[in-house]
């Protein structure tokens, strides 16, 4: 299986390089490609070279997408999709734009392991246990933007996973979650547009952006929202 | 109003600012964004907001809008969750997380989008009670999109273990909502806590008696107490000047746990007769074809079972349901019982009544033919 390189932060802010492997073995990255490659509500067309997606998946209307490549595609597959996602994970890890915990193992030994959750720059998330990529998917279940989403799927997940922990729940495997960096796990991300949309509103033109014409009145809706959202911020 | 909560009402204030504005000006929104989906995510964003701040200012604005709008903007929410197929790629993933320990991860989106369902369908019918009444169009969407929900429902139901392991982040949020989430019994996530609540109920008898004994062991090494640190202990054992009656309570729990225990079984599996621990089982005679794996047992006094877990060591000790293996034989001279192994969860529950005493006890994993896959020895601790 491919291994890459990849540099992370640590809690004290040092760098460190670890070997991470993408997958458990080709069949199991075979199931899925099927699963996930193939789905059309994942947009991997996105970040996957040419026609790819329509060279291995087979899609009939009202059924789920198989996997329709020959023993041979398969390695060709791996290649193409072991790249993207080492290169989505680079991005990811150098950002930082991760969320680290760690996990007990089973038995009393009381060893860890560390799990990873990345957001590539796509919004594809890759999950990653004991330097291995398990999984990497988008958030599809329903149609939106993939990266604010995957933001908040994964926001909410860490921090349900670190107050269990804390509860020390008796299923609770994993200790408290650290999040990398923590300015851009603090809000959810905007669109450059879309805060510009939102804030030139309030103080005029920013960066030297010249104010949309289109926008002649703002709802009261917007007004409110606005206003509640700038009393949570202080 | 607490951190964390506070911390979400202005995640989605920021949040529903954005699909406002994506809304009131198509020109924003990214390519691969349409109508149904910016009114989707206004609404979710628009309910989740009022669920944790329990303010209906936003929604109130949404119910002034004009009709069309509302129509549209609830239309839209009922057309994406009926297309979205939600419970069929549930299903799917449920199927493969039975065997595939990485789909958890991804089925877990499902337990919580349907949190998200719950709200997003609340909104709509608060937003569009008008709409229902007047448009048959929509009022036939939103039946469709409330059979979407049932079924996605019948799903989460059927693999309610699997369900319950994944319900923590909605658990989670459920605790902060505005009201005293016992009262709020009408959202879904009440539901989602019965089946943790019946998950969970074996374990935490064990688990409690695990801590206590450690609290024990602590204490007695360090000559203190530390009695805070375990939330399982009774409220009333939690402070340090109650170290008597936390001592009384381990002392309670140690004598219940060794009542149940049949004579030779303990020295068998090894352990000291007052501690409860986790045993591994090594295999030997493995089988050609099977990953390598590691059984580990734990006495469970409530159930008065001992229950049998597999691990799988290829793939860094996650937890193996593995549907190759059928059932575990246990032998003591001529005696012979077979217990059959969960495919969904791979455990084996023997009763502690019928374990053989020690020496000599032999157990072996077989496949469906009855063919023997491995024999399982006590390693020890």
């Amino acid at each position: 299986m491919k291994t890459v390189l990849v540099k992370h932060v640590t809690s004290n802010g040092s760098t460190i390089e670890e070997t991470t492997v993408l997958f458990y073995s080709l069949h199991s990255f075979t199931k899925k490609l099927a699963k996930h490659v193939c789905n059309p509500r994942e947009p991997w067309q996105r970040i996957l070279p040419g026609d790819s997606v329509e060279y291995w998946c087979t899609k009939v209307a009202g059924q789920p997408p198989i996997w329709r490549g020959s023993e041979a595609d398969r390695q060709s597959a791996y290649d193409t999709v072991a790249q993207v996602i080492a290169a989505q994970l680079t991005e990811a890890a150098g950002a930082p734009r991760y969320i680290a915990y760690d996990e007990w193992l089973p038995g009393e030994s009381r060893q860890h392991e560390t799990g990873r959750f990345y957001l590539g720059n796509s919004g594809l998330i890759m999950v990653s246990r004991h330097h291995r990529v398990i999984s990497a998917f988008f958030r599809q279940v329903v149609p939106s933007e993939a990266f604010t989403d995957a933001w908040a799927y994964l926001k909410r997940k860490s921090m349900a996973r670190s107050a269990s922990a804390r509860k020390a729940r008796p299923r609770s495997r994993c200790g408290d979650y650290e999040y990398y960096d923590r300015e851009f796990w603090a809000s959810p991300p905007l669109d450059g547009s879309v805060a510009r949309a939102i804030y030139e509103q309030e103080s005029g033109p920013v960066d030297g952006a010249v104010s949309r014409p289109d926008v002649q009145q703002v709802s009261q809706l917007r007004v409110h929202v606005r206003g509640l959202r700038e009393s949570r911020h202080e | 109003m607490s951190d964390v909560k506070a911390q979400l009402v202005r995640e989605h204030l920021i949040l529903l600012e954005k699909y406002v504005a994506y809304w009131e000006e198509p020109a924003l929104r990214p390519e691969s964004m349409h109508n149904d989906d910016v009114a989707y995510e206004l609404l979710l964003h628009a309910g989740h907001h009022m669920r944790f701040s329990g303010d209906f200012s936003i929604l109130d604005l949404l119910k002034k809008r004009s009709f069309q709008e509302r129509e549209q903007l609830v239309g839209g929410v009922f057309r994406l969750l009926v297309d979205a197929r939600l419970a069929e790629q549930a299903e799917a993933l449920a199927q493969e997380a039975m065997t595939d320990d990485s789909a958890g991860e991804e089925f877990e989106q499902y337990v919580y989008e349907r949190d998200n369902v719950d709200v997003v369908l609340r909104v709509a019918t608060y937003v569009g009670h008008e709409v229902l009444n007047l448009s048959r169009e929509v009022d036939s969407l939103f039946f469709a999109a409330r059979s979407a929900e049932r079924a996605l429902d019948r799903v989460l139901e059927e693999y309610s273990t699997l369900t319950a392991l994944h319900s923590e982040t909605v658990l989670f949020l459920r605790e902060h909502i505005w009201r005293d989430p016992n009262k709020a019994d009408r959202w879904w996530s009440v539901k989602l806590e019965k089946m943790r609540d019946e998950l969970d109920a074996p374990f935490e008898f064990e688990w409690k008696l695990k801590k206590a004994v450690e609290q024990e062991v602590i204490e007695k090494s360090l000559g203190t107490s530390s009695a805070t640190q375990y939330p399982g202990l009774p409220a009333a054992a939690r402070s340090s000047e109650n170290v008597t009656s936390v001592r009384a309570w381990v002392a309670d729990l140690l004598e219940k746990w060794r009542s149940i225990q049949q004579p030779g079984l303990t020295p068998a599996l090894g352990g000291a007769s007052s501690e409860l621990k986790e045993f591994r089982l090594a295999p030997r005679d493995l089988a050609e074809g099977h990953a390598t794996f590691t059984a580990y047992a734990v006495i469970d006094d409530e159930a008065g079972a001992l229950i049998v877990e597999f691990f799988d060591e290829d793939l860094g000790l996650q937890k193996l349901p593995w549907i190759g293996f059928a059932s575990l034989v246990v032998r003591s001279g001529d005696r012979e019982r077979r217990y059959p192994i969960d495919p969904g969860d791979g455990v084996v529950e023997i009763g502690l009544g019928d374990v053989p005493g020690s020496p000599g006890v032999c157990m072996e994993v077989q496949d469906d033919q009855g063919n023997r896959i491995c024999r399982l020895e006590f390693d020890g601790p």
